[in-house]
């Protein structure tokens, strides 16, 4: 058992070796360190609640069987988020097979989640309510950005089969309307007023 | 918020950044199940000593 101190300060292909060694301590600071990048990446694909679990326990049980064979141990993250996305993406198959072709930065919905509820500080929680009214799109590209450990502008163009290049102004178009919903929500005016802005190019 | 500056576009994600932590923090149940899955990873080796303990076992009888 590695002291939990050492641990916290290990890279990610330290604590993978140790786990691969049968260290169990070390694989729960695995978990503890990517189980909320992994749970952000299958709701970035608006899987319901028991379909995200489903999709994030199949990783850990991937990785559980891979562990002896990931080549580059510090690329654990993207392993990661590849492997999430393909799961993500084999049920939400499964379900659905149309997939949006274009993004899209139409408001969809301005009732506040009850995850949204949730957030303590009274700012973040105002901008999160904004946040969910935005399109799909920009909530999974948005979302991808925001993950703790962050995933790299490679990684998210992988995972949203994007090209990097795409990224940055889409990210831009994305944060303009989120600016235009929380504009919207704290003076009151409701989301109708949206659609006058000029950030739809 | 009317102000529209690099510094107040990265300010926003990163409020978002704050919320979605808040917010999108995975179920206990899902983070419990990823460490309880670790110890799945001999299962392939005891599955296969028991497989081959089992023939050896059926046959003691006829022997």
């Amino acid at each position: 058992m590695t002291p939990m101190a050492s641990l916290a300060r290990a890279t990610h292909g330290e604590l993978l070796a140790l786990a691969a060694g049968g260290d169990q301590s070390a694989w729960n600071e695995l978990v503890e360190r990517f189980s909320q990048m992994v749970w952000s990446i299958a709701r970035s694909f608006r899987l319901d609640d028991a379909t995200a679990k489903d999709v994030s326990q199949t990783v850990w049980l991937r990785l559980v069987e891979n562990i002896q064979r990931i080549d580059d141990p510090e690329r654990l993250p993207g392993w990661l988020a590849t492997t999430c996305r393909r799961e993500a993406l084999r049920v939400k198959g499964m379900r659905d097979r149309v997939v949006p072709t274009d993004f899209q930065y139409d408001v969809a919905d301005e009732s506040p989640s009850l995850e949204a509820m949730l957030v303590e500080d009274e700012e973040a929680r105002e901008v999160v309510i904004a946040f969910g009214s935005l399109s799909e799109e920009c909530q999974q590209l948005l979302r991808l950005l925001t993950t703790d450990p962050p995933l790299s502008y490679e990684e998210v163009s992988e995972i949203i089969d994007r090209p990097i290049g795409s990224l940055g102004p889409t990210r831009a178009r994305c944060v303009e309307r989120l600016k235009a919903a929380l504009l919207a929500r704290i003076s009151g005016a409701g989301s109708d007023s949206l659609d006058s802005g000029d950030d739809a190019q | 918020m009317t102000e529209s500056t690099p510094q107040h576009d990265e300010m926003l994600v990163s409020l978002i950044q704050q919320g979605l932590k808040d917010s999108d923090r995975p179920p206990a149940d899902v983070t419990a199940f990823a460490k309880a899955v670790f110890s799945w990873r001999t299962i392939n080796a005891e599955l296969a000593w028991v497989s081959y303990d089992l023939p050896n076992e059926e046959m003691s009888p006829d022997e």
